[in-house]
């Protein structure tokens, strides 16, 4: 019935890669290629010629995001992947799921290629959504792609790149046809794509709206030396502002843990972090400055925050001395510089404020014991990373708990 | 509580200049800063959370706080009990809409404002009213939408009933707009509508049938509502006006620029082109990322003050418009207060973030 909806010459879609309109049943064509297996000589090639010439591009020192994600898939780590891929592999054997549907976010310009190369790498071919809110960043990554895949067919068929609006029978006409549909969200995307059905047979993966936080050690702080000081502010600025604070595991609260002077070692923290967004001249958009407005003077009018100094001063650091962190502050919370500072005595305070769509907890000054205590106290079902500030933003296939690797597979019993 | 009649003469809306203003303005709104801390706990709350004083000597250091508040949380100084009406915002689908919470004495205060502001325009008597629309917008009556509430607030000034130029089927009733001209050939009409839709519906339409219709030079256009659509297809103030004057007669056409949040209060274009402020209201321009206020032609974004909101915290609000002052007294059409131009929308609010995708 659904299908009937689809006139195959009706549906027609102007990818970005490749840059032609592909109209009736391009699926179909789509589906056709030769297939690949995991980690072929052939995959390989492409995302090691793809890193190369990301990393070596003269617009990479400007963008550090891109950096990481060419080191990601180098050669010498992708190779690693496989090796453990491979592993365990005597009951079954891991094959390609089919033809992927990524809907990729517009907050964090480049995770769609992660995700997107992951799944490439597993022999998949893909069709990815991006934002229409086409950043410098997507744009660099974009003709790179365009420029390896300009003259191999078989490439242009493996990764369609397009953008449309969100209310296109595109939507259902790709979900309609696809073996996984992954859905990078907020939570409003995400349920309009659950009331759009994929095949019986489809997987669905969606990551929603999350809250990531810092906990910090005060004594260490107070102890510390300025240059370890400098490193951490360097670290946090590279975990918070990368993406805006807006991705998912940017921290955006702060709980100090100890019973030493917190506001003194805040004190110190927060003058690094200043110095560090001067020297990397952090600016703002205009929009970006009015949205953390508004919230604080939301989150202000619920009496929930006490700025510590004019609104308008980047970052806008919020003393919750006497609050907790309430469904307020976590659901207006869109980045852009504004911190919420809590403080506890010790890790066991923190159990009852941990909440379900709390995902990276970056941390720093605790050894090794006491991160140990920290997982102890975590509640049932709750928080997906734990990981030293600096590290927030690595990307891992495990993500939300969901193994790409797993979920982008299709796995084949074979029983001899 | 400040009784705006005892402040300013309604019959010269646009006579205040220099010192006499900002004195005015200074003292009513530490008044009404005051009166809102009082009333309303949000806003009280607010103020100290993003330390602003609740005192001040200076007109820049007003409090203010962002229009986008209104569409998140209910804000009020009266008691529920009190309510009169709510006005709404217009909105698409799906988005938030502001609401704002008037008792009977501000509804009546908004009425009376707009009368001596548009009537210093186009005199006291009255006309017959021609709204570019159809009358379909005015039924829903559990809420007041902004295409509504513009034809009931300038329905003050209509002779009779009002006239629409569509008819429930939206199409374009010839006859009646045929009939209301002859009618109104010594009066004049007055033409109100959204600025977009006289573009689409009253000057395509007329173009698409190569018509045209004389108004005839006793006539008034208001229109408002933002230029963002006619921007798209590349049409200016200027030509709008000639396409106006091409197609329906050489009259009076005045942009308005108001918002719900400050209803009543209204900036109108004077004949040099420029939007002023009235007695009633006032522009500040600020810095969109750090919010100092700027210079006369700096751009930035536009601060509203209204001495208005009695019953709602909305005095002073930073809107998410983009513009810049131009002077202030001097404007070579003679009236008094600050002129200004409103350039757009700031970039990108709204757009990133909050209710968008948000992943890794």
């Amino acid at each position: 019935m659904t299908q009937e909806l689809f006139n195959k010459t009706e549906i027609g879609l102007t990818s970005i890669i490749p840059n032609v309109e592909l109209k009736g049943n391009f699926l179909e064509k789509i589906r056709s290629v030769k297939s690949e297996k995991p980690f072929s000589e052939y995959l390989i090639n492409f995302v090691q010629n793809f890193s190369k010439r990301l990393l070596t591009h003269p617009s990479i020192r400007d963008y550090p995001e891109l950096a990481v994600l060419g080191y990601r898939f180098r050669k010498s780590v992708v190779l690693k992947e496989r090796e453990s891929f491979f592993k365990n592999c005597d009951t079954h054997i891991n094959r390609p799921v089919g033809l992927v549907f990524h809907v990729a976010p517009s907050n964090v310009d480049s995770v769609f290629l992660y995700s997107g190369l992951i799944s490439f790498l597993l022999g998949n071919v893909n069709i990815i959504r991006i934002s229409q809110n086409i950043t410098p960043q997507t744009k660099l990554v974009i003709s790179i792609l365009r420029d390896l895949m300009l003259c191999d067919d078989d490439l242009l068929n493996r990764m369609i790149i397009c953008t449309y609006p969100h209310e296109s029978k595109l939507s259902e006409y790709l979900s309609l046809n696809c073996d996984l549909r992954m859905v990078w969200g907020g939570d409003s995307t995400i349920n309009k794509f659950k009331s759009i059905p994929t095949p019986p047979l489809g997987r669905e993966v969606n990551f929603s709206n999350r809250f990531s936080f810092s906990v910090i050690s005060t004594d260490a702080v107070s102890s510390a030396t300025d240059d370890q000081v400098k490193a951490l502010a360097n670290d946090f600025y590279n975990d918070s502002m990368w993406f805006g604070q807006q991705a998912c595991s940017s921290p955006r609260a702060i709980f100090w843990v100890g019973c030493g002077d917190w506001r003194q070692a805040s004190q110190r923290f927060w003058k690094e972090f200043k110095a560090v967004l001067k020297t990397k001249e952090y600016t703002q958009t205009e929009g970006e400055a009015m949205d953390r407005f508004v919230v604080s003077s939301l989150i202000a009018s619920q009496n929930k925050l006490a700025l510590e100094e004019h609104h308008s001063i980047l970052p806008a650091v919020a003393k919750q001395i006497g609050h907790d962190l309430g469904e307020i502050d976590r659901k207006y919370h869109c980045g852009n510089g504004l911190f919420y500072e809590y403080t506890i005595a010790e890790f066991s305070d923190l159990k009852a404020k941990i909440q379900k769509e709390d995902q990276t907890i970056s941390f720093w000054g605790f050894s090794s014991k006491e991160i140990d205590d920290l997982v102890a106290i975590l509640p049932t079902g709750c928080v997906d990373r734990i990981v030293p500030i600096g590290k927030s933003l690595d990307f891992s296939h495990i993500w939300d708990g969901v193994d790409l690797y797993d979920v982008m597979v299709k796995k084949t019993s074979v029983v001899r | 509580m400040i009784k705006i009649e005892d402040l300013v003469d309604f019959d010269a809306p646009f006579s205040l200049s220099g010192k006499e203003k900002d004195a005015l303005f200074l003292d009513s709104m530490n008044t009404l800063t005051r009166h809102h801390s009082d009333k309303c706990e949000k806003y009280r709350n607010l103020l100290s959370g993003l330390g602003f004083d609740l005192s001040f000597s200076k007109l820049e250091d007003a409090p203010y706080i962002p229009v986008r508040l209104f569409k998140h949380i209910d804000l009020m100084s009266i008691s529920r009990d009190n309510i009169f009406k709510i006005l709404t915002s217009s909105g698409t689908s799906g988005t938030a809409v502001s609401r704002i919470f008037l008792d009977k004495e501000n509804t009546g205060i908004q009425v009376k404002v707009l009368k001596s502001i548009v009537s210093s325009f186009i005199g006291k008597g009255r006309k017959k009213m021609l709204v570019v629309d159809n009358p379909n917008i005015l039924t829903r009556r559990d809420t007041f939408s902004a295409r509504a509430a513009g034809v009931i607030g300038f329905s003050v000034f209509s002779k009779g009933v009002i006239q629409y130029t569509h008819n429930q089927d939206l199409e374009f009733d010839y006859e009646s707009v045929a009939n209301l001209i002859n009618e109104s050939k010594e009066s004049g009409v007055l033409i109100f509508g959204f600025t977009f839709l006289i573009w689409k519906l009253l000057v395509q339409e007329l173009i698409n049938q190569n018509m045209k219709l004389d108004f005839g030079k006793k006539s008034f256009m208001f229109h408002g509502g933002g230029w963002k659509k006619l921007e798209e297809e590349k049409v200016e103030n200027h030509l709008f006006k000639s396409c106006i004057r091409d197609r329906c007669g050489p009259m009076d056409i005045h942009n308005y620029y108001g918002m719900v949040e400050q209803t009543g209060s209204i900036f109108v274009e004077c004949s040099q082109g420029h939007l002023h402020a009235s007695n009633f209201s006032e522009v500040i321009v600020r810095d969109p990322i750090n919010f100092k206020p700027l210079p006369p032609l700096s751009e930035g974004v536009i601060q509203l003050l209204s001495l208005l909101p009695v019953s709602y915290p909305g005095h002073s609000i930073l809107t998410e418009d983009v513009g810049y002052i131009l002077g202030k007294d001097d404007c070579k059409c003679g009236m008094n207060g600050t002129y200004f131009h409103v350039t757009g929308r700031l970039k990108s609010a709204e757009l990133r973030g909050c209710s968008d995708t948000r992943a890794i």
